[in-house]
């Protein structure tokens, strides 16, 4: 570690003073080697590469400051702490002291990571931009079961479960979802929350098993922070929309496990509550929020004292909580649309995203994915209930336009509903528009899923439904501007030029083609009548073999020649070129070639899909 | 500073046959070895604590118990199951129309290892042989019963679809072919109730929360669930809930208890 004077000859210099391997600053730091790793995690330490190894490249080094950053953390004395306290608890239970044992496991050691938050992230936006992982993880652990084996603990993944759903309702509630893209791994998202686009990976609702070769505490150690992080983003977020954090839910909506329905109501009632209210008016509710908080507590010792709770009581108290939150009526989300109507401060995409599944009303069946849909589609506009107690509003309702089911076969039918499945959701969303119905049908197959994170133009290829997709988007786009403005006419009769040309173009090179090989085969039979008329047979075939010949040796001079040109143009090019340029050049020609066999391969693989497709029609 | 830094080895990229200037496609013989050195790792980890596991049944099978362990088990066993006789003959059941939910869970609290045979027999017919396991019941008088009979060595409830849910969801284990299976996809759970028209995991929470017509097909085809140990162990009293202990009919509060160990 840094010394303030040695004579000259023993200095450390160079890279040995700048770096030190991970045991040097584990013994420097005093503390274990899981510790410290959890340190690093914490504070954003990671393992550098310096340029010369001194002492070996199987070492891994850290820089000397970030040690000396570590080292003047209160983390550290912490962790010493509880390391200390745990083995007093050990000590205690060994010794049969258990009164002991509880005094100390009644007060551990607690820390927390506010500052580290506030450390590492100095601007909120920093805090949006590396929001990815921290979804991600979180959304994770909240689908994973709590096993004895490991140590995740219950309380965390509960911990985990609401922050995802509150993160999901704020994005539900100001429809900032983009994009959507159902894979193997879970359900990917795509949000733009202050000009940040941040996207997350949701694992499928179904149970996950914990695997031997993964290291939770690695990823538990992440987690601490990362629930931290996310705690710190929604409470900025829910403040920005006048909501307060953290929400109170209706316990009955709990209990019957629609939790992101109790927080979209409870966004609800808490902005139209907060909208008009000033300043004055805020004190005067903090007073009158205590004097509540009171006449609850009376009231729940009456209720003790009854023995006995109503429904009327629970309901009333649950209002107090809530603030007066509207009860739970059918048609209770449309508060959701009519006040989102409101807001005028939102930009274009929001605009577009708020009103693709306006006027929509789906219910959704047993076994589609409830959570995603539920999230999914109050974001776009669109309101939404399902099968059982607690849901605005019941399958036999006649104003339903679209039923999500993916069952075989449907019992009862509606008439006046479509009977969709999940997919056609997500590709509405990727596309922006009301995509038609009929290939989503219960019981077909549907359209292949197109994930909206390639970008086809780039790629070089573009898949057959991403075309049907963009004519019913240019369709749409003519739908919905009737008036277009002198700029947008422009813009579309250009972009519709543009394809009428290539697609004239293409019609007129077709035709070219046709033609010539049509005057190939006019001149072939004249010959072959002329030369019957006039010659015999031996004559014939003489006269067919000569100038096949001939043809063959002109297109192949021809050939040649084309070849030649080419060539020489290609060296004319890179003679000016130096070296590296040259070098350069090559790499790029290369990456070309790759990209060109990528879309050769998937265009053969859709040949034999489409041959295949067909035989199995034939049979 | 004579002695200066001896360069690192360069890696030597393996080339293609006849000295063309295309490479093979190679790995790092470092990252191969970390990646054997994983595997490694997973399979050392649980044969160790598969070890572990071991050692500590052994230990506590070689004890050597003196006779007044065998006195007073013998005793608890003839205590218990006076008790429970008197349980049963001065108890009154309410009827089963008065409860609050159809649906019953059940969770073996921790509690005495000297159970009378006939106790035994109950618990595992209620398939909770193993301490803090839960199963879902239906309630009915038999079932009723059952529960009376074993009351200080199980806690129950009604549980509402959230804890369904959850639990159903995290710990859930099918049955299947003389073998348990995780719930990780639709098709499994289609194979074994498909006839009775439960294709997907949503259908089986439904069954169960509803007590539908094929409760009990879907009731047997989920394991006991498997529920884990708080950080703080319980202390697991065997009076009843309601004369301020743990055991016995806990009403809804068994949804604080279930969202405490799952």
């Amino acid at each position: 570690m840094p010394k303030h004077y040695r004579p000259a000859g023993k200095k450390k210099e160079g890279n040995a003073a700048k770096y030190i391997t991970r045991t040097k600053a584990v013994n420097y730091l005093q503390v274990s080697l899981a510790i410290f790793r959890k340190l690093c995690i914490l504070k954003g330490v990671f393992p550098r590469q310096p340029k010369k190894k001194v002492e070996g490249n199987h070492k891994t080094y850290y820089h000397t400051k970030d040690i000396a950053f570590l080292a003047h953390d209160p983390l550290i004395e912490k962790f010493r702490e509880i390391k200390v306290h745990r083995r007093k608890v050990k000590k205690a239970v060994a010794k049969k002291n258990r009164d002991l044992a509880d005094r100390l496991l009644n007060r551990p050691p607690t820390y927390k990571l506010d500052r580290l938050v506030l450390e590492r992230y100095p601007t909120f936006v920093d805090a949006l931009r590396d929001l990815d992982d921290c979804l991600t993880m979180v959304h994770l652990f909240a689908a994973l079961p709590a096993v004895d084996g490991e140590r995740v603990e219950v309380k965390r993944i509960h911990n985990c479960r609401r922050l995802s759903h509150e993160w999901q309702a704020y994005i539900s509630r100001t429809h900032s979802l983009r994009k959507t893209f159902i894979s193997v791994k879970g359900i990917y998202y795509q949000a733009e929350v202050q000009g940040q686009k941040i996207t997350w990976l949701t694992p499928h609702a179904l149970q996950q098993v914990l695997t031997d070769d993964v290291d939770f505490n690695v990823m538990l150690s992440f987690l601490e922070f990362y629930e931290t992080l996310l705690g710190f983003v929604n409470f900025k977020l829910y403040h920005s929309i006048n909501v307060n954090y953290p929400p109170i839910l209706d316990p009955r909506l709990e209990a019957l496990a629609a939790e992101l329905y109790a927080l979209c109501r409870y966004m609800s009632a808490g902005s139209r509550r907060m909208i008009g209210n000033s300043q004055t008016d805020e004190v005067m509710e903090d007073k009158d929020e205590k004097s509540k908080a009171e006449e609850v507590i009376k009231e729940e010792k009456v209720v003790k004292n009854k023995a006995s709770s109503k429904a009327d009581e629970s309901e009333l108290r649950l209002a107090q909580l809530q603030h007066q939150l509207p009860t739970n009526e059918p048609g209770a989300l449309m508060n959701l649309v009519e006040e989102s109507t409101a807001d005028d401060a939102d930009d274009d995409d929001t605009k577009d995203c708020k009103g693709l599944f306006k006027n929509l009303k789906f219910y959704l069946s047993r076994e589609v994915p409830r959570e995603s849909l539920l999230f999914i589609i109050p974001a776009f506009g669109g309101t939404v209930s399902w099968e059982g107690e607690g849901a605005p509003f019941k399958e036999i309702d006649e104003d339903i336009t679209h039923q999500i089911v993916d069952r075989p076969t449907q019992s009862h039918v509606f008439l006046s509903r479509d009977y969709v499945q999940p997919q056609w959701v997500f590709d509405c969303v990727n596309a922006r528009i009301i995509l038609p119905t009929e290939g989503y049908l219960v019981g077909r197959v549907p359209p292949p899923h197109l994930s909206p994170f390639v970008d086809n133009d780039a790629e070089g290829y573009m898949p057959e439904y991403a075309e049907t997709i963009k004519r019913l988007q240019a369709a749409a786009r003519n739908e919905v501007l009737p008036l277009p403005g002198i700029g947008d006419e422009d813009l579309d009769n250009s972009l519709v030029a543009a394809m009428m040309d290539r697609t004239a173009s293409n019609e007129a090179a077709e035709k070219k083609r046709k033609l010539e090989m049509l005057e190939k085969q006019y001149i072939d039979e004249l010959k072959k009548e002329i030369d019957g008329v006039a010659f015999s047979s031996l004559s014939n075939k003489e006269a067919d073999k000569s100038p096949n010949a001939k043809d063959d040796t002109q297109s192949d001079r021809e050939e040649d020649a084309s070849k030649q040109e080419e060539d020489d143009d290609d060296d004319i090019g890179t003679a000016l070129m130096s070296r590296k340029q040259r070098g350069l050049y090559k790499a790029m020609k290369m990456g070309k070639e790759k990209k060109k066999e990528k879309v050769e391969l998937l265009k053969k693989r859709k040949k034999n899909a489409d041959s295949g497709a067909s035989s199995k029609k034939r049979h | 500073m004579g002695a200066g830094g001896e360069e690192a080895p360069r890696i030597i990229v393996p080339m293609a046959v006849e000295g063309t200037p295309n490479q093979l496609a190679f790995v790092e013989e470092s990252k191969l070895q970390k990646r054997k050195e994983n595997v490694d790792w997973a399979v050392r980890n649980r044969e160790r604590r598969a070890a572990k596991r071991q050692r500590i049944r052994d230990e506590h099978k070689v004890a050597v118990r003196r006779p007044e362990e065998f006195v007073t088990a013998f005793r608890n066993k003839e205590r218990d199951f006076l008790r429970m006789r008197t349980r049963i003959k001065v108890r009154s059941q309410p009827p089963v129309e008065a409860l609050g939910s159809r649906l019953v869970f059940a969770i073996r609290i921790p509690g005495s290892v000297d159970l009378h045979p006939h106790i035994r027999k109950v618990l595992r017919k209620l398939r909770l042989t193993k301490v803090l396991t839960g199963v879902f019941l239906r309630a009915t008088e038999l079932t009723l019963k059952r529960l009376l009979v074993v009351e200080p060595f199980v806690t129950y409830g009604f549980p509402n679809l959230k804890s369904v849910k959850e639990l159903i969801y995290k710990k859930g284990r099918g049955f299947f072919d003389m073998e348990p299976f995780p719930l990780t996809s639709n098709d499994l759970i289609e194979k074994a109730l498909g006839d009775h028209g439960i294709i997907c995991l949503e259908d089986l929470v439904y069954e169960i929360a509803t007590v539908g017509p094929h409760f009990r097909e879907a009731s047997r085809f989920l394991m006991p669930f498997q529920l884990k140990c708080p950080e703080r162990r319980l202390q697991m009293k065997r009076k009843p809930y309601r004369d301020g202990g743990d055991s016995g009919n806990r009403g809804d509060k068994v949804n604080e208890l279930i969202e405490k160990l799952n």
